[in-house]
């Protein structure tokens, strides 16, 4: 099929747009062959849609065939009461999941590790270098032979500390970053 | 389950044949079977075979009913089931076989010439008719079956498509080339006179 039959074929077929109609039917107007061809395949496609609605033969043998009885599968039985057991359980375990995150676990089911007596975790971040320029912080004179008393305090860490033979008494307060603070 | 004296809606039917009514499905097989038979003959161009697919139709249908979804008409939906069984129908390699000749073809069409039986009055002479059944058998099934539901069933190329399961523009192309071999099929002497 060349492009002009299928031109022709589309128009008669009512298969063109409104732009594409307006232009064949220009070209149309001033073309007596291809006014010729369309009248030709318009003539054709009416005989064929004519044959196209009209009675096969063989109708009359359509009357003896018999109505088939309906077969619908519809889900019924021991499969249905399966599957609604099954989405009982479904429903069962989402209320118990949904519970249980909304209560909290119960305390038996967490393992919480005790706290030594003895040891003091003391989290320090990292001294940063001094700037040059920056004064430069006192150092905390070293002490032999001391006591110390660690507390907690609104969680804060304060080391008390009594040289025994100097006798000075330091507190060293840590909150987070180390501040230090020292009385004597 | 008796239906009443007016005619009940094919929505209506096929929605109580889905519920399992025996007596809305027998309606709709009365309503329907010469439709579904005429479309497989146009397609077929064989009776045996036009008669498997009416009864393979309704067959499917007794089972499959409850998949018309009321959209668009139950006509049309029918007449799109009954194009692709006749399509697939003519595919089965085991028929391939068995396919009549053009010649074949032509000759049954004579023998079972529906003496009196001719509804129609425009096809003119049985020359005419019998040029247009070469022509049709010509077309390929798909073809076929696209220019049945076109010009008998008057559906669009896009419910075409959309029953069909291709793509529109094949459609088209389709429609086009159908027309094309028709026109080549038919001489211009047989036409003259034609709604003139």
């Amino acid at each position: 099929m060349n492009e002009r039959e299928e031109k022709i074929a589309a128009y008669i077929a009512g298969l063109m747009s409104q732009e594409e109609k307006e232009t064949f039917e220009r070209i149309l107007m001033g073309d007596d062959t291809l006014k010729r061809e369309v009248e030709l395949c318009r003539k054709s496609l009416e005989t064929a849609r004519a044959w196209a609605v009209e009675e096969p033969p063989g109708l009359e043998l359509v009357d003896a065939l018999k109505c088939p009885t309906i077969t619908i599968r519809q889900p019924g039985g021991r499969a249905k009461i399966v599957t609604m057991v099954r989405r009982a359980i479904a429903i069962a375990a989402i209320f118990l999941l949904g519970f249980l995150i909304g209560k909290g676990f119960p305390q038996k089911w967490t393992v919480k590790k005790p706290i030594s007596p003895k040891t003091t975790m003391v989290e320090t971040k990292p001294t940063p270098a001094p700037m040059p320029g920056a004064r430069e912080t006192p150092k905390i004179p070293q002490e032999d032979k001391s006591e110390r008393r660690i507390t907690r305090e609104n969680g804060r860490i304060i080391i008390e500390t009594t040289g025994i033979n100097t006798e000075t008494r330091s507190i060293w307060v840590v909150d987070g970053s180390i501040r230090i603070a020292q009385a004597k | 389950m008796r239906w009443g004296r007016h005619p009940v809606d094919d929505a209506t039917l096929a929605r109580a044949a889905a519920h399992g009514e025996q007596n809305a499905f027998a309606t709709l097989f009365e309503r329907y079977r010469h439709l579904v038979y005429s479309i497989a003959w146009k397609i077929t161009l064989n009776v045996e075979d036009s008669l498997d697919v009416t009864q393979n139709v309704f067959a499917r249908l007794a089972e499959k009913i409850g998949r018309y979804q009321g959209r668009g008409s139950f006509r049309s939906w029918l007449a799109a089931i009954a194009a692709n069984e006749a399509v697939n129908i003519l595919r089965r390699p085991e028929r391939r076989c068995e396919m009549p000749t053009e010649p074949d073809i032509i000759a049954s069409i004579i023998d079972e010439k529906h003496e009196g039986n001719n509804p129609s009055k425009t096809i003119e002479t049985q020359e005419q008719r019998e040029l247009v059944e070469k022509a049709m058998a010509g077309l390929s099934p798909q073809q076929r079956a696209i220019f049945t539901l076109r010009w008998r069933e008057e559906m669009t190329p896009a419910e075409i498509a959309e029953r069909l399961g291709i793509p529109a523009g094949q459609v088209r192309s389709q429609i086009c080339h159908a027309i094309a071999k028709i026109r080549i099929a038919l001489p211009p002497e047989t036409l003259e006179g034609k709604n003139e």
